[in-house]
């Protein structure tokens, strides 16, 4: 009965019943306020206390991007399928950023979060939901560098771009379901902690942020190329290069990195719904 | 006065692990040693039914691990009870600590706004209390100062300001009356009897004798989980009392 939900703030049924995952989902849409109040202390928590403060927003993509730029544009002379190949990784880094960012700050959330979760309550899933919206700071900047880049190289760009704003939202909810999944675990595995700064340098390799992705699968027979494209990052990454450079897409394997993608998004959010009402007594 | 929270045959059941199984290594340890995963079960809370009206301030004791914290867990949603129900007819603010979700970096402003969203608070309606949280917890010039700077007694006072400020009908407060010196803690009973007077029900989880006497007209005590009494409060300090010796 949606009557009896936490939605109406003006009464609460309490039980052992556990609530469903339409149920939290409504949730979700009456916490926004709560969401923008995380957020918001994120964003300056991050920069509390440093003397730059907003400009290392800006400072750490402008590193990377000058890096390449140097590197690639001007001793290598490197361009890949026409393109110079500062525009190339600053696309794939545009989306790795955002995976390995979010991942890392959504995965240690639940357990950095143990103090508020102990003490009052709230919808737990606005947690990772507000570490992806931060991210989303650092998305915009590299973002911005890209057409920056492309306008400097006078790279013209298609109607392929429209579908940026979707492939873009697919990669806040794909990295949201990883980096909750991840805090899941780390919750129930502490170990894990020490294994995520790990596994996202070893993501970097996997995925085509530095590389072409047909580096990789015109050198693998058959239905073996489309195991690289279960790592959604791979489709996802691809697919932003398709929609800003205009570069050819395996159709096929972004379809296959997405309903990865969606797989992962949907265990974690089952999973988070099961152990939610745990969480105080687990942590 | 109309019913503010009404609980029923309240229960909540904790499972003594032997290993909490926080690591792979103990993980695979218990898979092969099953005598491990034989848990104890323990009962933290049984209690019968009690009811709670609009305007009421009702205190809450007995010996430590009684229950009482557990019980204003389950009423605060942080925990959820074994089996039983739990009706609330109105907004919460719990104060099982003050200042929950405060940052030593972040200013006193900032962390009032934040705290209060958590209290249950949008934006707008803390904008339009701020002034009020402000003035009653005389931090003063000091609110724009990293809460890290303050003094203890600073941080209790601003934390406390912002949860006496919310709007809610229910306030469950655990023991935190206890922190600030005597002046603040005059002034907080003072906007408390308040809010009550305005229709508030207040939940006051104490070991403070004088506290209690002076501050609730009911008390519900508590011991192995189960209320032993419901009702006035000076009888139920008698009781309480005469148990102890």
């Amino acid at each position: 009965m949606l009557s009896e939900l936490k939605t109406n703030s003006s009464y609460k049924r309490l039980s052992s019943k556990p609530i469903n995952v339409l149920e939290s989902l409504i949730q979700i849409w009456y916490s926004l306020e709560l969401i923008k109040a995380f957020v918001r202390r994120d964003i300056k928590i991050r920069y509390a206390q440093t003397s730059l403060g907003v400009i290392w927003l800006f400072a750490q993509p402008l590193a990377y991007l000058f890096a390449i730029f140097f590197v690639f544009n001007t001793s290598f002379e490197s361009r890949i399928d026409n393109l110079p190949y500062s525009l190339f990784a600053a696309t794939g880094l545009m989306i790795w950023t955002y995976v390995s960012f979010t991942t890392t700050q959504t995965g240690n959330s639940l357990l950095g979060s143990l103090e508020i979760i102990r003490k009052t309550y709230f919808p737990r899933i606005i947690i990772p939901i507000a570490k992806s919206i931060l991210g989303l700071i650092d998305l915009s900047v590299i973002c911005f560098f890209t057409f920056v880049l492309l306008m400097y190289h006078q790279v013209s760009i298609s109607m392929n771009i429209l579908a940026l704003p979707l492939i873009l939202f697919f990669t806040t909810i794909v990295s949201m379901g990883i980096g909750t999944l991840v805090s899941i675990l780390i919750v129930r595995f502490r170990d894990l902690q020490h294994i995520i700064p790990f596994s996202m340098q070893l993501g970097l390799f996997i995925s085509p942020v530095i590389y072409p992705s047909t580096v990789v699968t015109n050198d693998l027979p058959g239905y073996l190329q489309y195991v690289y494209y279960l790592n959604p990052v791979s489709g996802l990454i691809d697919a932003v290069r398709w929609s800003i450079l205009g570069l050819e897409v395996n159709i096929m394997g972004v379809v296959i990195s997405c309903a990865a993608g969606l797989i992962i998004l949907s265990i974690s959010m089952l999973l988070f719904n099961r152990i939610e009402r745990d969480l105080s007594d687990k942590l | 006065m109309s019913l503010l929270l009404s609980v029923k045959n309240l229960s909540k059941v904790y499972k003594l692990n032997k290993a909490e199984m926080n690591s792979f290594r103990e993980t695979f340890r218990s898979i092969f040693n099953r005598q491990e995963q034989i848990r104890n079960e323990f009962f933290a809370l049984n209690l019968a039914s009690f009811d709670l009206s609009s305007g009421e301030i009702l205190g809450i004791t007995g010996p430590n691990g009684a229950g009482k914290s557990t019980l204003l867990k389950i009423l605060s949603e942080v925990t959820y009870p074994t089996s039983g129900e739990v009706e609330i007819f109105g907004r919460v603010a719990s104060m099982l600590e003050i200042g929950t979700g405060f940052h030593p970096e972040l200013t006193g402003r900032e962390n009032v706004f934040f705290n209060a969203s958590l209290l249950g608070m949008n934006r707008a309606e803390t904008e339009q209390k701020f002034d009020q949280i402000l003035a009653f917890s005389e931090i003063g010039e000091f609110i724009d100062t990293p809460i890290k700077r303050y003094s203890s007694g600073m941080y209790v006072r601003l934390a406390f300001s912002v949860a006496i400020h919310t709007h809610v009908d229910l306030f469950l407060i655990d023991e935190v009356l206890a922190v600030g010196d005597i002046n603040f803690q005059e002034k907080c009973k003072d906007k408390m009897k308040e809010l009550s007077a305005a229709g508030a029900g207040i939940i006051l989880v104490s070991h403070n004798q004088r506290m209690l006497e002076e501050f609730t007209s009911r008390l519900l005590l508590i011991d192995g989980g189960e209320i032993i009494f419901d009702g006035n409060t000076n009888e139920g300090l008698k009781l309480y009392g005469r148990n102890l010796d």
